[in-house]
């Protein structure tokens, strides 16, 4: 057989139609730049807006709260506990009296 | 039959294929379906030849384009753009064949275990219709050096004429005579076919 017939041959031989456009191949092409695409400057910018948003938000409730809490204690209203300290203290010191005036 | 002359490596560029790259690297995602639409099939073409394989293909083909897409900004016009856009494919299939699972890499690089799959697994093609002849081809094909076969895939494949070959393989046209040559020859040697020129 001569080159030139054997080059026809195999041009028919390993002839392949691929038809038209795949969209399966395009759907990989996408899927990929999506995966690896950088953000825009506009959505940078919409990020940024947002998460300052958030902070402020979230440093205003924190601020509020301390200002809720009181700084100094109140003493108007005696503690129980205290109290009763008190009291025993008093009634040993009382009793230690009357122990010295009935020697 | 091609013409045989040794056309300018650039004589395929159309104003067109400048444009679209153009507009690629400057993010238009219509320019990129574009030159998907046009250019996409007979990429998947000369992969699956090259790889034998129709989801290596594709998934080269996709690659294909999305380094293209990347790096639109490299296309000059120093060669149509299908025969850019082909290099870049040929390239990728030559990196997937030297990969391990592939088959060039392991059988192919030995001349004795390339002989044996020759004589094993390629029908002799001597006095034999042309329904064998044409298995035959295709299983010696595969058989072929990555080198040989990216050639013979380009020759074969499509209505290409030298220059734009040249310029796919980014050779001379002196080389890719030679290497023409060498490739038909050792395709016909595995197939068995013998050249009566």
């Amino acid at each position: 057989m001569k080159n030139k017939d054997f080059d026809q041959t195999a041009r028919n031989a390993l002839s392949y139609d691929p038809g038209g456009p795949s969209e399966r191949v395009w759907q990989k092409i996408e899927s990929s730049r999506r995966a690896d695409r950088l953000p825009s400057g506009r959505e940078i910018l919409i990020s940024g807006f947002a998460s300052a948003a958030a902070l402020l938000v979230a440093w205003l409730f924190i601020t509020g709260r301390s200002f809720e809490a009181p700084l100094v204690l109140d003493h108007s209203e005696p503690s129980p506990v205290f109290q009763a300290a008190i009291r025993d203290d008093a009634r040993l010191t009382l009793a230690a009296i009357t122990n010295i005036e009935g020697m | 039959m091609k013409a045989i002359s040794q056309t300018a490596a650039n004589s395929g560029v159309a104003p067109a294929d400048l444009e679209l790259a153009r507009r690629c690297a400057r993010g238009d995602e219509t320019a990129l379906r574009r030159v998907f639409e046009e250019h996409e099939p007979a990429l998947r073409r000369v992969l699956y030849r090259m790889l034998g394989n129709l989801e290596d293909a594709e998934e080269l083909s996709a690659g294909t384009l999305l380094r293209f897409w990347r790096s639109a900004g490299r296309y000059r016009g120093e060669c149509s753009l299908r025969a850019f856009l082909t290099r870049i494919a040929l390239n990728l299939a030559r990196d997937q064949m030297r990969r391990p699972r592939s088959l060039a890499v392991t059988s192919l690089t030995d001349t004795g275990s390339l002989e044996s799959l020759a004589t094993v697994e390629v029908p002799s093609a001597s006095d034999e219709p042309s329904g064998a002849l044409f298995d035959a081809i295709r299983s010696g094909f595969n058989l072929l050096l990555p080198e040989e076969r990216q050639l013979l895939a380009l020759y074969y494949l499509d209505d290409w004429d030298y220059g734009e070959i040249c310029a796919a393989l980014g050779i001379e046209y002196a080389v890719l005579r030679t290497r023409l040559v060498r490739a038909r020859k050792h395709l016909r040697e595995i197939v068995g076919s013998e050249d009566e020129e």
